[in-house]
């Protein structure tokens, strides 16, 4: 089966410094996918690249079958990918609730016109909406919060707002740069929880960031790992974890030891 | 011939004030990534200071014809006091409180501090311009058939003082390298011991100097100060710095002399009534093509 | 983060006074109290209107009527509240001299085209300083279209349609809308800030073209015996008329953007002025929304231009400054942005009370002012935006959350527990 993501030797510089160097990446639809690395290795650039947020200097990349890099943000989302943050990206002045709205933008169709006349068709998809978004923040754990401000919701909501958000846009790929960042033991095992339902039952590609090894070797069923740009090491979780050159890149960090010994 | 050469010369005065006062539009732009609305006031309120002076002067001393030298300092002296303090009130009053506000508060609250400098000035003055007291020497510098006044060769020349001036502040002072480390990464500098606040207003200073003491020089150059002076230069100041690439010292001069000699060239070529509209075509054309001007650098969203 | 702002007397809508109404909106009296309490305050309204310029002269019932809004919009956000309120206001005026007419006739004009300019910021977040421009499209659309016969444009003399206001109502909105898409287009995609000097350009570069191009236009003669609205067979020419006018497109204005705002619309909107980036990542084509608020609010704007064209019966440039896009601005800022019922506040303080303080002074001590509202008003406009972006950047009429559309996923939420 074609993998439903090919990123095929993508480089991209910020003025002097290279961020990614010719990296390239298959990802197998319905997978859960992690991409580790020290800090300053490239993730999070790999994302802002699958997601238009930055182009890449060389390199495609491929999405279901058809070419994505180049493409403003808002045709890459209705192509089916969309994200989570590393530092949270909320509209944060608006509700729990109207975060998820936005989000259902591409599957609604109101506009000036159906607006300003109310019909009965336009006020029920209205309604309709809103008990979608309800279900979504419930799918995130977020019942009961529908109507607080983003900026108001403790941090591990907001991380878990972010992705309601995301799959209100119903995507076929799901991008989650450190969901976990910041969490405690019992949330971390929550999210590791969420993120299976993403695929399990909704059937979403997972790509995930994550710096815990915990959460990595929990979860993810095939990892990639950068360092310095490039791909040093992809395979099983178990694979990796025996590669001498991921053994190097981490050396001194301690990640992957302590994060093995769990 | 001599008529473009004319031209020419009228496009270099102008582009020099417009460039002495886009320095202060990109310098606190390099910053605080916010447009100083309010600067082409200081530059306003910097020609008020300077006519003030030298009719004081005129009024009480007979010093504006024994010693012009001294009262033409002294003047230029007084519009950057007066410019330098107005910058620094402004920023605590108008820009500090909100510097983490959504970014258009503190644009709007620069358009308000704009409007009322404008028309606090315009109640003082009843309206009415303040002339200059005659203390330029008059006359011209003749090259061949092209004739340059002495006032015309004065801005021309201060304006080049004033922004060397400003560039080896920027270039070789410390507060200028503190400048040049706060607009390349705020945080970075602070983290390197920087005071960022107190930087943040010596780029309100240096700015404001700039402006204070070009206002006088173009008062005098002009014969007079209104509340309405600050206005249009300042939105051609701001074009300027924006042609050349906003956030760039070099940029802001190289844009203020091309717009200024764009202007002068209209003027001959459309009518001096599409003199205006000129640098808002061009401000538009670059906007298009090249948003990062003439020596800009190209900013990536962050993500 | 401690301050002065500490030291501050708190204002009315903080947090234990809204508790405090909160509470007493619970009780069975309170909530009669908010139901009933607008319609008990129409005929305190209607009264006041009617006796109050009799016994208090203009400026005090200017006052009363401030308070009484105020109030009103402070308990009520009702569409009968709204209903009220319009009533209220088209009856205040029967009874004020045309001085008091007109002020009140600037005051709705004003409301309306903060209406406009409030979608294009309050709304998408884009700050556009030359709305005046559109202003200007729809009243010299007015003036040449219906006045073939009049004023110095050679141009409008070349042909006669036959249009009146009516037919050239709609004409002036999808015009602005056009040419607000046409300037939109170069600039939206680009950082805000920008935005807001090409607009201050492009509005002084229309007065320009005013004068220059007076073939068309008429230059700076203008042109003028523009005729006046007709209605069923008369013309619509006092100012309590052509208030009534304005009041109704301000309402529709109203109802229409108010819907905008609570449907995907203007959840889109509200998305892009939080972070332009996310928005677009979540499939939303930010340079069409931008345009699409630019040019709904250009559109109001050219409504609001037929309507002062036919008012003043002329257009000449000066008419056309950027006097007037800082007006509207002021009214949507100190209303508080993206909120239209302060607009109607805004647009009372901004336009409504340096007319009636025009000729008011101060004398205390050593400072002696006069003619406080004609000649200060731009001194106070200008130290209030600071003041409303420093101190309250909500404005004085904070928006009110949209509960109501949750208040349904609540029930929901319920239904599902029990
Ligand atoms: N917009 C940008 N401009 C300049 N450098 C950047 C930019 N974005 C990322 N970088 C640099 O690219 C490198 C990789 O960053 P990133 O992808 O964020 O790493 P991480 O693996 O920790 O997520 C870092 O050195 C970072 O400083
Ligand atoms: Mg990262």
């Amino acid at each position: 089966m074609a993998p439903i993501l090919s990123v095929r030797d993508v480089s991209r510089r910020f003025q002097g410094l290279t961020a990614l160097n010719g990296v390239s990446l298959d990802v197998e639809e319905s997978s859960i996918v992690g991409v580790i690395g020290p800090n300053g290795a490239g993730k999070t650039t790999l994302f802002n690249l699958l997601t238009g947020f930055y182009k890449p200097t060389s390199g495609e990349i491929w999405f279901r079958g058809s070419r994505v890099d180049g493409l403003p943000l808002h045709r890459i989302a209705a192509a089916g990918i969309s994200r989570t943050f590393q530092n949270i990206r909320l509209f944060s002045n608006m509700t729990a609730i109207e975060n998820v709205l936005v989000g259902q933008h591409l599957h609604l169709q109101t506009n000036i016109a159906t607006a300003v006349l109310g019909l009965p068709a336009t006020t029920n998809a209205e309604q309709h909406a809103v008990e979608v978004a309800v279900a979504h923040l419930r799918f995130a754990g977020l019942g009961g919060r529908e109507n607080e401000l983003a900026r108001n919701l403790a941090y591990g909501e907001q991380r878990r707002l972010e992705i309601a958000r995301a799959i209100a846009l119903r995507p076929k790929l799901i991008l989650l740069d450190e969901p976990t960042a910041g969490m405690n033991p019992g949330e971390s095992d929550a999210m590791i929880g969420l993120i299976r339902r993403l695929r399990d039952e909704l059937g979403v590609t997972v790509i995930l960031i994550e710096h815990q090894m915990r959460v990595v070797m929990g979860v993810c069923e095939y990892i990639t790992v950068l360092d310095h740009g490039e791909v040093i090491a992809m395979g099983t979780p178990t694979e990796v974890q025996n590669d001498q050159r991921v053994i190097e890149a981490y050396l001194g960090t301690g990640h992957l030891k302590s994060g093995a010994a769990e | 011939m001599e008529q473009w050469i004319q031209l020419t010369i009228d496009g270099i005065t102008l582009g020099g004030v417009y460039a002495c006062i886009a320095l202060g539009y990109t310098l606190v732009y390099g910053v605080l990534r916010m447009i100083n609305f309010a600067h082409g006031e200081l530059f306003m309120m910097g020609a008020f200071a300077g006519v003030y002076t030298l009719q004081g002067f005129q009024d009480h001393t007979s010093l504006n014809e024994d010693l012009p030298s001294l009262t033409i300092t002294a003047a230029i002296f007084m519009g950057i006091v007066v410019a330098v303090v107005l910058a620094v009130l402004m920023e605590r009053i108008a820009y500090r409180p909100l510097r983490h506000a959504p970014r258009l508060a503190p644009l709007i609250s620069a358009i308000g501090v704009s409007i009322f400098l404008r028309n606090v000035m315009l109640r003082y003055t009843n309206a009415r311009r303040e002339v200059y007291p005659d203390v330029f020497p008059d006359g011209s510098i003749e090259i061949g058939d092209v004739s340059v006044s002495y006032i015309k060769l004065f801005l021309i020349g201060m304006s080049i003082l004033f922004m060397v001036g400003l560039y080896l502040f920027i270039q070789r002072t410390k507060t200028g390298t503190a400048i040049r480390a706060v607009a390349e990464d705020r945080d970075t500098a602070a983290l390197m011991g920087i005071d960022v606040d107190r930087t943040i207003v010596l780029t309100f200073v240096a700015g404001a100097a700039l402006a204070g003491a070009t206002g006088v020089c173009y008062g005098m150059y002009v014969g007079n100060a209104a509340a309405g002076m600050g206005f249009i230069p300042g939105i051609k100041a701001f074009t300027a710095a924006v042609l050349g690439g906003i956030g760039s010292v070099p940029g802001a001069m190289l844009g203020g002399y091309f717009l200024g000699l764009s202007e002068a060239y209209t003027t001959k070529l459309f009518g001096a009534q599409y003199k205006d509209v000129v640098a808002f075509v061009l401000l538009v054309a670059v906007l298009i093509f090249r948003p990062w001007g003439f020596l800009g650098k190209r900013e990536d969203r962050r993500a | 983060m401690p301050g002065w702002r500490q030291h501050l007397p708190r204002p009315l809508t903080s947090a234990p006074y809204r508790e405090a109404l909160a509470r007493f909106r619970e009780t069975p009296a309170g909530a009669n109290v908010f139901r009933f309490g607008p319609y008990a305050l129409m005929p305190v309204l209607g009264a006041a209107a009617a006796l109050a310029p009799t016994f208090f002269g203009t400026r005090m019932t200017f006052l009363i009527i401030l308070v009484a809004l105020y109030v009103l919009l402070r308990i009520s956000d009702s569409l009968i509240g709204v209903a009220i309120l319009a009533l209220t206001l088209a009856l205040l005026p029967t009874d004020m001299n045309s001085f008091e007419q007109n002020i009140m006739f600037n005051v709705a004009l004003f409301t309306l085209l903060g209406i406009g300019l409030n979608v294009v910021v309050g709304y998408a977040g884009l700050l556009d300083l030359g709305f005046v421009a559109f202003f200007a499209v729809g009243a010299y659309l007015y003036a040449l279209i219906t006045a073939p016969d009049a004023g110095a444009s050679e141009w409008a003399q070349t042909w006669d349609v036959g249009l009146t206001f009516w037919a050239v109502l709609p004409m002036a909105l999808v015009l602005a809308a056009l040419i607000g898409v046409l300037l939109g287009i170069p600039v939206l995609r680009l950082r805000g800030d920008y935005l807001a000097i090409v607009t201050l350009g492009f509005g002084e570069i229309i007065r320009i073209l005013l004068t220059t191009e007076d073939y068309y236009t008429g230059g700076p003669r203008g042109m003028f015996l523009l005729p006046k609205p007709p209605f069923f067979g008369r013309e619509l020419d006092t100012a309590y008329e052509l208030y009534l006018v304005v009041l109704v497109l301000a309402l529709i204005a109203v109802f229409a953007a108010e819907r905008i705002r609570n449907s995907r619309v203007g959840r889109a909107w509200e998305a892009i002025r939080e972070d332009e980036d996310v928005a677009s990542a979540m499939g939303i084509d930010t340079t069409v929304y931008k345009l699409l608020a630019f040019a709904m609010g250009a559109a109001i704007g050219g409504v609001g231009g037929v309507v002062i064209a036919a008012k003043q019966g002329s257009v000449f440039p000066p008419d056309f400054s950027l006097e007037i896009s800082i007006n509207v601005l002021a009214v949507v800022i100190i209303g508080g942005m993206g909120n239209v019922r302060g607009i109607l506040l805004g647009a009372l303080l901004v336009i409504g009370l340096p007319d009636v303080l025009r000729d008011f002074s101060i004398n205390f001590w050593a400072i002696h002012l006069d003619n406080i509202g004609q000649d200060y008003r731009l001194v106070i406009f200008g130290a209030a935006l600071v003041a409303v972006m420093v101190l309250r950047p909500e404005g004085f009429l904070p928006s009110k959350r949209r509960v109501a559309e949750f208040r349904e996923a609540d029930l929901l939420q319920e239904e599902m527990a029990t």
